[in-house]
């Protein structure tokens, strides 16, 4: 019994010392480096972990395609009025009950979310941010979008600026949970699931008779779509990523008809001194095409909405 | 020994639990500075070792203005990082930047654009650290 208690209280020797190594190694390369180890940074003491697999894991953590707020941006910058109609309801929060359907329609409530901040719908906003809260912890990640976190919210919804960052913050959270807790393929199901969304309320607008800015917008998104599916082709073994990558690479296809020309880059500098970043490249669809994105990106909507 | 299993995931799992987070980080030292534009991207944060790099690829719009970050915790030293079209022209480099963390930039056409960081090498060090390295763009409303 005695010695069951020495090797038991020896193991908390160690627990207690490796995390004091940890917070230690923080105070002196404090006066190292005068740069605190507590707040982002620690000593590497599992080289075999850390490097494991490095490669992959960097290429699922550093990815990037716009955030639904821009698009929803150059919606309201090309003159458009809110439409409370496109938007999926928040009613049908309690019908998605799998995993999968509940990453990918927290994507789609963060993207309606966005385009009600933007065009400054406080109510729909609030409503919006709590159905993404119900998801976000129904995923277990409640704490990206805590009882605080909503209260400030709340308190600050008549401020567009501070709502508006807001929910940047908690599409933010919801990722950095889900990334740092090594979950990269439902954020990747989130993050498709909000460009669905965004693709899907640029098309209805772009399907406007005369409207060119955010057909424009529809063709560039040729970008994003390619980085998309590349990015999801990085968890081949995930079966729920697989059947957003097959809906993704069907629209692909027809995104083959969006005519891109390759151009030269040019940079230049203006009198304040800011960059300037041209390029002769250029993007152009048909108005056919277009239909046949707006109809596809109709289909696979519906199949995670309803 | 169900005492001994936990402590011993404790052992194991807590140092390396503890590092991986680079939230505070972004969230104090990184979302900060992006003051007056808008967050367009998910979440790009992780801890990296000395003589690692990196590279991600973003779409950015015709006609907006952007703010581009890339912060990394001091620890690492300086970290260089570039920005070059999709043919890799280089666009730009915080080599001799007075900003080493920002780069302020119109897009007249929409295009992609590729940020490379590279960690420096610290191989005098007796003990090796890892930092938290954010990248982390925002456009003008």
């Amino acid at each position: 019994m005695i010695k069951k208690y020495l090797s038991l209280t020896a193991i908390v020797s160690v627990c207690i010392g490796s995390l004091a190594l940890v917070a230690c190694g923080g105070s002196e390369n404090k006066a190292e480096n005068k740069a605190p180890l507590e707040s982002g940074a620690s000593e590497l003491t599992n080289k075999d972990e850390f490097f494991k697999d490095r490669e992959q894991a960097l290429k699922q953590i550093f990815f990037s395609i716009p955030a639904p707020i821009e698009m929803a941006d150059m919606i309201k910058d090309a003159g458009f009025n809110f439409d409370k109609s496109m938007l999926n309801s928040v009613d049908k929060v309690a019908k998605y009950v799998d995993e999968e359907n509940r990453a990918i329609n927290l994507g789609i409530y963060a993207a309606d979310l966005s385009y009600s901040t933007v065009f400054e719908q406080k109510q729909e906003s609030v409503n919006y941010l709590a159905a993404s809260k119900t998801l976000a912890s129904a995923l277990g990640i409640e704490a990206a979008m805590d009882e605080k976190f909503m209260e400030r919210v709340q308190k600050n919804q008549n401020n567009k600026d501070s709502l508006l960052s807001y929910v940047t913050l908690s599409y933010q959270n919801v990722n950095a949970y889900l990334k740092e807790g090594k979950r990269t393929d439902v954020s990747a199901l989130i993050v498709s699931g909000a460009w669905i969304e965004t693709l899907y309320l640029s098309t209805q607008y772009a399907g406007k008779k005369g409207e060119k800015a955010m057909k424009q917008r529809v063709a560039e998104q040729t970008y994003s779509l390619d980085q998309l599916v590349s990015y999801l082709n990085l968890f081949a073994t995930s079966d729920r990523v697989n059947h957003m990558k097959e809906d993704l690479t069907r629209l692909q296809a027809i995104y083959k008809d969006v005519i891109v020309v390759k151009g030269e880059t040019s940079v230049e500098k203006d009198n304040s001194g800011v960059t300037s970043i041209g390029s002769t490249e250029t993007v152009t669809m048909s108005d056919a095409t277009l239909a046949k994105i707006a109809a596809e990106t109709v289909v696979i909507r519906n199949k995670y909405i309803q | 020994m169900k005492a001994y299993k936990i402590l011993l995931f404790l052992l194991v799992f807590i140092p390396s639990f503890a590092s991986a987070q680079c939230k505070p980080f972004t969230k104090n030292k990184v979302l900060p500075k992006l003051n007056g534009y808008v967050q367009n991207d998910s979440y790009n944060s992780a801890q990296m070792a000395p003589g690692e790099d990196a590279e991600l690829m973003v779409t950015f719009f015709g006609g907006r203005d952007y703010r581009l970050l890339v912060v990394a915790h001091p620890i690492l030293g300086d970290v260089e990082f570039t920005v070059s079209d999709i043919n890799g022209k280089q666009i730009y480099t915080n080599k001799d930047a007075q900003d080493k963390e920002a780069f302020e930039f119109k897009m007249k056409n929409t295009q992609q654009l590729v940020i490379k960081i590279k960690v420096p090498e610290q191989k005098d060090a007796v003990v090796q650290h890892i930092g938290c390295i954010s990248i982390v763009s925002g456009f003008k409303q």
